[in-house]
C-alpha cells in the first residue's frame, strides 16, 4: 500500500522535525532567562560584604565581557565621534569606559542589602532582539525600582546592549557626558581625561 | 513672603542669565558634530555650569552633610512614615494635575489614597491605600504641561532646585503658589510650616539618593552633563508613565520603551 507508506513515512519525518524543534528550542535560552541569569550572577558574585574592592571591579569587569555586547555599546556612546575615531582610539575607549562602567556598578552592589531582582516580561522587537523588563525589589518598602535591558542574539548568545534604571538608560548617558566633553577637547581630550579618572579609581581602591 | 522668596530665587538665576548672555558655550565646527552638541539645547550653559557649581557647594557643605545626619540619626521607618506623610500632604497637587489631564481613574485613585491614608493611615504616616490597591503615581504641573503639548524648552538650572527647564519651572511655580496646604499655613502666619515642609522634602530626598549620586560623581568626568542628561531621561519617563493611555504593555505602569523626548535612548542597533 503506497498510500500508507507514504503517510507513514510523512508521519515518522513530523515527528523528527517535532522532536528536533522541541531539542532546539529547549537548548536556546530565552532572553527573559538571560536577564535574569545574568541578575542572579551578578547579586551572587558581587554583593559579599568581605570581597575586597579590586576583586569586585575585576568581576565586575568579567561580568560586562561576558554579558554586554561592548563593542556595540561603546560605538552607540561615542556616536558621530566612532567614525572619526581611529581603531587605536576605538579600542582604547573600549577598554577605559569597561573600567569606569565597572566601578560605578561595583560601587552600587557593595551598597546592596537583600534586594531581589527580578524579570517580569519581555517584548521582541525582532527575532534577535529584544527589551525585557526586570524589577529591583526593596526591602525597605520603598517601590520596586524598574530595569529595562535590551538584547541582542548572535550565534544563539545573547548580550545586553543597553540597560535603563528607573528610565535612565546608562549608555544614553554617558553618550551626552563624554560627548560634552568630545566637543571642547576631541577624541584625545576624552580619552586622556578617561585614563586618569581609571587611575584615580584604581588608586582609590585597597587591594587588602 | 511666599511669593517673593520664589521669585527671589528665581530672579538670582535669571540675574546671572542675563550678566553671562553674551558667554555661549562654543560649538564644534563639524556639521554632525555640531548637530550633536545642539541638541543638547543648552544655550546658557556658562551660566548653567555656575549656578550648578553654587549648588554642589551648598550640597557639599550643607545639604548632603544634613541628609547623612538626617539617615543616621532617624530611623528607617520613622523616614518612611515622614515620606508618606509628605506624599500625603501632595494629594491636592497630584489630583489637581489628574484633573487637568482628564485622567479620571487616577484622579478617583487619589481620592481614595488621601481618604484612606488620611484615616486609617493616621495622618498619612502608614501608606495602606498602596496595598488596597490604589498604588502611588507621580504627578506635577510640569507633567500636565507636557500632556498639553508644551516642549521641555532648554535646559537651565535652578539655584538651590537644581536641574530644570522653563516648563517644568512654570510648574514649580503654580505648585508653590496653588498648594492648599502651603496657602493655609502662609494665610495663618505660619510660614516655617511651609520652610520645614521643604526642607524636610529636600534633605529625605537627599538622603535617599546619597549613594547613587556618590557613585556617579566618582565616575562621572564631566558630572554637570551626565546630570543634564540624566535630569531629561527621568522627566521624559516620568512624564510617559503618567500618561493614561499607555503604548506598550509594561508590567510596571512605567519605564515602556517608547522614545518621548530628544533625550529617549537611541539604542545601538547592528
Amino acid at each position: 500500500m503506497l498510500l500508507f507508506r507514504t503517510l507513514r513515512a510523512g508521519a515518522v519525518a513530523l515527528a523528527a522535525l517535532v522532536l528536533v524543534a522541541g531539542a532546539a528550542h529547549a537548548q536556546a535560552p530565552s532572553a527573559k532567562d538571560f536577564v535574569q541569569k545574568m541578575g542572579d550572577s551578578a547579586i551572587k558574585q558581587l554583593t559579599d560584604k568581605t570581597l575586597p574592592d579590586n576583586e569586585r571591579v575585576k568581576r565586575m569587569r568579567q561580568l560586562l565581557r561576558d554579558s554586554f555586547d561592548e563593542a556595540a555599546v561603546s560605538r552607540f556612546v561615542l556616536g558621530p565621534y566612532w567614525n572619526r575615531a581611529t581603531p587605536d582610539q576605538r579600542t582604547e575607549f573600549q577598554k577605559l569606559y569597561e573600567v569606569v562602567v565597572a566601578h560605578n556598578y561595583a560601587g552600587l552592589f557593595k551598597k546592596y542589602s537583600g534586594q531581589t531582582f527580578q524579570v517580569q516580561s519581555d517584548r521582541a522587537l525582532d527575532s534577535n532582539t529584544a527589551v525585557v523588563y526586570a524589577q529591583i525589589n526593596q526591602t525597605n518598602g520603598a517601590p520596586p525600582i524598574p530595569v529595562e535591558m535590551q538584547v541582542d542574539r548572535n550565534d544563539d548568545k545573547w548580550r545586553a546592549t543597553d540597560i535603563k534604571v528607573d528610565g535612565v538608560s546608562m549608555p544614553q548617558t554617558h553618550r551626552k557626558e563624554y560627548s560634552s566633553v568630545m566637543s571642547r577637547s576631541g577624541i584625545d581630550g576624552l580619552l586622556s581625561a578617561m585614563r586618569a579618572k581609571a587611575k584615580e579609581l584604581e588608586a582609590a581602591e585597597p587591594s587588602e | 513672603m511666599l511669593e517673593r522668596s520664589f521669585g527671589r530665587l528665581v530672579g538670582l538665576g535669571a540675574l546671572a542669565a542675563l550678566l553671562m548672555l553674551g558667554a555661549c558655550a562654543t560649538a564644534p565646527q563639524d556639521p554632525e558634530l555640531r548637530a550633536e552638541f545642539e541638541a543638547e539645547n543648552d544655550p546658557i550653559e556658562p551660566v548653567n555650569r555656575a549656578i550648578f557649581g553654587f549648588n554642589e557647594v551648598v550640597d557639599g557643605v550643607l545639604i548632603k552633610p544634613a541628609a547623612l545626619i538626617y539617615r543616621g540619626v532617624v530611623p528607617e521607618p520613622a523616614r518612611n512614615g515622614v515620606r508618606n506623610v509628605l506624599d500625603n500632604l501632595r494629594s491636592p497637587i497630584v489630583l489637581a494635575n489628574d484633573l487637568l489631564q482628564g485622567d479620571f481613574n487616577r484622579a478617583g485613585s487619589t481620592v481614595a489614597r488621601f481618604v484612606i491614608n488620611s484615616t486609617v493611615g493616621v495622618l498619612g504616616i502608614f501608606d495602606v491605600a498602596t496595598g488596597w490597591g490604589f498604588p502611588a503615581h507621580s504627578q506635577d504641573f510640569g507633567h500636565t504641561f507636557a500632556s498639553w503639548g508644551i516642549g521641555e524648552g532648554p535646559y537651565i538650572v535652578l539655584p538651590l532646585l537644581g536641574p530644570s527647564n522653563p516648563r517644568d519651572t512654570t510648574g514649580l511655580a503654580a505648585e508653590w503658589f496653588s498648594d492648599p496646604f502651603n496657602l493655609w499655613m502662609h494665610n495663618t502666619d505660619r510660614d516655617w510650616v511651609v520652610w520645614t515642609r521643604t526642607g524636610v522634602n529636600g534633605i529625605d530626598l537627599r538622603a535617599r539618593n546619597i549613594e547613587t549620586i556618590d557613585e556617579l560623581q566618582k565616575t562621572s568626568i564631566d558630572f554637570y552633563a551626565a546630570v543634564r542628561s540624566l535630569y531629561r531621561q527621568r522627566r521624559a519617563a516620568e512624564i510617559q508613565s503618567s500618561q493614561p493611555t499607555q503604548p506598550a504593555p509594561s508590567p510596571l505602569g512605567g519605564a515602556s520603551t517608547g522614545p518621548s523626548s530628544s533625550e529617549a535612548a537611541q539604542l545601538p542597533t547592528q
